[in-house]
């Protein structure tokens, strides 16, 4: 059995994150999941997940503002990132890849291989 | 003919010609003795005796001796324009006037009809929302009209005669515009006025965006169309070009796109859920469902897989049409995709009974293009092939050569598209109607966003269809001729061309050759070839034989035949060496090396070694001070061989003192003294060729390698003669 992987999960939008909940909670995932990036911010402190899951379109704090912001904790510097979004264009995932992501997950997703898919991003960048 | 009356002084018709009678329309009794002022309208009539009064009293004269244009009035009442002349004389002591007319009713229609043209095109000149500027051949602006002024805030007079509409552009637009033409077109086009022209030129219609620059440096686009304005006999005289601002039509296009792009987005969050939803029942708890609930939940997926293929598609669409899709042109080898394409759409053929079937006829097909999109269109195209296809079928993909380019197609063997629906089938939402589009699926976008792609890489699709036996969807590209022209135009490296088409292959090559100092510049066909080597002096090419737009050994016979490369090095690499070198034995000059595909890199570099140290230019020193002659022997020899020309005893020895040169040419009688004297400081030096006006005697012509009398040696002879002693030189080491 592999190790469970914690997510620091944020997306605003109530049923995607209770879909991606089902997706990868069975697939060896432990999900916190967070409705905004003001959530995910006040819980980030108390927190070493393995990797951060962002949406990109939020209100009021969007995805890569999130990240950028958790990214000035210490702890999570070096945290694996992978944004999921419907802006999936080659200029875009260039953008998201400069903001130190490993990768992007379109949407919509699929959920039945959604585990499989963040597994792939993870190995393909060398297992950070 | 002219119609004559004559009057007296009442006014009382006296006379007329069978002219002027029929003119009128009057039988000659009807009208001798009655007043003139019958065949006149009102007001004339009326005012006629008056006037006639006034000047036999006054001598005030209105149409006597003058001639102007009047109405005449025929007998059935209508009127109709002349032109009268009116003289007076005295017949047996009576005063008399002779009027001459002309019936001008035509010369006046076709005045008026001139005049209707002439203010119709003032019209259109004048019009204030399109920019109509034309210019001379050269580019020079010759109108400049209204409309042109108040958008550009330049005066016409600024302009005409002045300058080029380069002023009104865009350089870097200019610039960008010249390489895409030059690459669409197979040819060199200089950034500047032909950017705008040179389709025109070629009567291919030319209507694109570009970017105005006003006076005061802000910019706006507009759409232009440019023309060619040619004479008689069909000669170009000029260019116009007409412009309408699209700015506002821009502003509308960017809200709708926005439009749709938010409503899209939109969508996909609540889809997202749903799909997300339905994907996880079905795929982790399908079999503890009741079967009808099952039946309805996969309907449902089914359903929201196909909503999401019809928002992408119509974001695809979207962006396209705003010019906001990217594409990452790369030189691709459409052959090769079309391969990739068959792989990729192999299991839906399969699940439709369908077999796919590649035929390349190509080896290789470079285009510039995006191979994602690309893809994207091949499947478009084969998965239509393929949902139109019986049970059993075959769907037939082919790329060949096409005109200046390639095409790849896809043939089914269907039943045809219905002709009705021929004339909207790249129309968006079409399909053929609405219970095939159950039957078949799709979201009717396909082939509009197929040909939108096609379109943007500079393409043409189209398709032939017969009902009952099938349909052919095509699309044509152009083929990339040059693949990379070095940008170094340092003069001091030698240049060598690579002829291959297999992009992949031609970089590799380009990676062996460039340690060795050289320039490289790559051209993908013969036609890309043949325009590298009219621009550049090459020491060398390496030729691939299987070029898309020419057999290899043709085109080497074809460079053998060409003055201008005759001579030039060549390196066959080729899959097909082995034959090439049979078919071309005894070129063993010219042709260095054949080499066998897979490339050894030792035996390249072996061969290039030779060949550039081969076709190290020779250095002639000519000692001559006949100018003329110096300059046929320059022209002569161009490219071939550096030249230093002398003019004097001193001057061939100052240059001697410290070079080496492979040959001198000298003349004899020359103003410091007779070459002669030099022959001694030659000995040993390199060959002599003796050029001059007298024959030496012979003790001299022993002396040197050969000796020409100038008059008696034609060109042909001079320059072979020296390239003999050259080769001669070159194969002794």
């Amino acid at each position: 059995m592999k190790k469970v992987l914690q997510i620091l999960y944020v997306e605003d939008e109530p049923d995607i994150r209770a879909v991606t909940e089902l997706a990868l909670e069975d697939e060896g995932f432990e999900l916190i999941s967070c409705a905004s990036g003001r959530e995910a911010l006040d819980k980030a402190p108390g927190l070493k997940p393995d990797l951060i899951l962002l949406d990109v379109m939020m209100p009021d704090i969007d995805g890569p503002t999130t990240l950028s912001k958790l990214r000035e904790l210490p702890h999570l510097t070096d945290t694996p990132v992978i944004f999921m979004t419907a802006k999936v264009q080659a200029s875009e995932v260039e953008q998201y890849k400069a903001m130190t992501a490993l990768g992007v997950i379109g949407k919509p997703f699929d959920a039945m291989t959604l585990a499989g898919d963040i597994r792939a991003i993870l190995e393909r960048s060398g297992g950070r | 003919m002219d119609g004559i009356i004559v009057i007296d002084a009442q006014g009382r018709i006296q006379t007329l010609n069978p002219a002027a009678v029929t003119l009128f329309g009057y039988a000659p009794d009807e009208v001798q003795g009655k007043n003139i002022k019958m065949l006149m309208p009102e007001p004339y009539a009326r005012e006629h005796d008056g006037y006639l009064h006034n000047y036999l009293t006054t001598g005030v004269k209105k149409v006597i001796g003058i001639g102007r244009e009047v109405t005449g009035k025929r007998k059935d009442g209508s009127t109709f324009p002349m032109e009268l002349a009116v003289s007076e004389m005295e017949v047996n002591g009576e005063r008399m006037f002779t009027g001459i007319v002309r019936d001008i009713t035509e010369r006046k229609r076709a005045e008026d009809e001139l005049q209707a043209v002439t203010a119709l095109r003032q019209a259109m000149l004048d019009s204030a929302n399109f920019s109509i500027i034309s210019t001379d051949t050269a580019g020079m602006i010759q109108s400049f009209n209204r409309g042109a002024e108040r958008m550009l805030g330049y005066p016409a007079e600024e302009m005409v005669g002045q300058c080029t509409p380069a002023i009104i552009h865009d350089l870097d637009e200019i610039i960008k515009r010249a390489k895409e033409l030059s690459n669409e077109l197979g040819e060199v086009v200089e950034p500047g006025f032909e950017a705008f022209v040179a389709k025109a030129r070629k009567g291919m219609p030319d209507e694109r965006e570009w970017t105005y620059v006003r006076k005061d440096g802000t910019r706006f686009p507009v759409l232009l169309s440019i023309t060619t304005v040619r004479g008689a006999e069909g000669n170009i005289r000029g260019f116009l070009g007409i412009g309408s601002d699209i700015t506002e039509r821009r502003k509308v296009e960017r809200m709708k796109s926005e439009f749709i792009s938010t409503v899209s987005h939109e969508l996909r969050t609540p889809l997202t859920s749903i799909r997300g939803a339905l994907s996880l029942v079905m795929g982790k708890a399908a079999q503890q469902l009741p079967e009808k609930a099952r039946r309805m939940l996969e309907l449902a997926e089914r359903n929201s897989e196909r909503l999401t293929l019809l928002i992408n598609d119509i974001l695809d669409l979207e962006k396209i049409e705003a010019g906001r899709l990217e594409f990452n042109f790369k030189i691709v080898d459409l052959a090769t995709l079309a391969g990739r394409a068959l792989e990729d759409n192999e299991g839906y053929a399969t699940e439709h009974q369908v077999q796919l079937v590649l035929d390349r006829q190509v080896t290789h097909a470079p285009v510039r293009a995006d191979e994602h999109r690309l893809l994207q269109v091949f499947s478009n195209l084969i998965s239509n092939a393929v949902k139109y296809s019986p049970r059993g079928g075959r769907v037939e993909i082919s790329v060949v050569v096409h005109g200046d380019g390639f095409r790849a197609a896809v043939r089914d063997h269907g039943a045809g598209i219905p002709e009705e629906f021929r004339s909207r089938i790249f129309q968006r939402f079409a399909q053929a109607d609405s219970s095939n589009t159950r039957a078949k699926g799709g979201t009717g976008l396909g082939l509009s966003i197929t040909k939108a792609i096609v379109e943007h890489h500079e393409g043409r699709i189209g398709y032939e269809s017969e009902t009952g036996v099938g349909t052919i969807f095509h699309f044509e590209l152009p083929a990339w001729h040059v693949l990379q022209e070095a940008t170094d135009q340092a003069t001091t490296s030698a240049r060598v061309l690579i002829c291959e088409d297999n992009p992949d292959v031609a970089q590799i090559l380009v990676n062996m050759v460039t340690p060795e100092g050289v320039i490289c510049d790559t051209a993908a066909t013969a036609a890309g070839a043949r325009s590298l080597l009219a621009k550049h002096a090459y020491r060398l090419m390496l030729l691939d034989l299987t070029l898309p737009d020419a057999d290899g050994l043709t085109f080497l016979h074809e460079l053998r035949g060409d003055s201008a490369t005759a001579q030039l090095p060549v390196i066959v690499i080729s899959g097909r060496a082995h034959e090439g070198r049979v078919a071309f034995s005894g070129d063993a000059v010219t042709v260095v090396d054949w080499i066998q595909k897979p490339v050894e890199r030792e035996r390249l570099e072996r061969a290039l070694k030779e060949a550039l140290r081969r076709t190290k230019r020779p250095h002639i020193l000519h000692v001559e001070d006949d100018p003329d002659i110096v300059q046929i022997v320059r022209v002569l020899l161009e490219g071939m061989i550096d030249l230093t020309c002398v003019d004097s005893l001193r001057g061939a020895r100052q240059q001697l003192a410290d070079k080496i040169f492979d040959l001198v040419i000298l003349d004899l009688g020359l103003a410091d003294g007779s070459g002669v004297e030099l022959l001694d400081e030659l000995k040993g030096h390199c060959p002599i060729v003796i050029f001059s006006a007298q024959a030496p005697d012979r003790a001299i012509t022993e002396q040197v390698t050969v000796a020409l009398t100038k008059s008696k040696t034609s060109n042909k002879q001079l320059l072979g003669t020296i390239k003999e002693i050259l080769q001669l030189k070159a194969a002794v080491p």
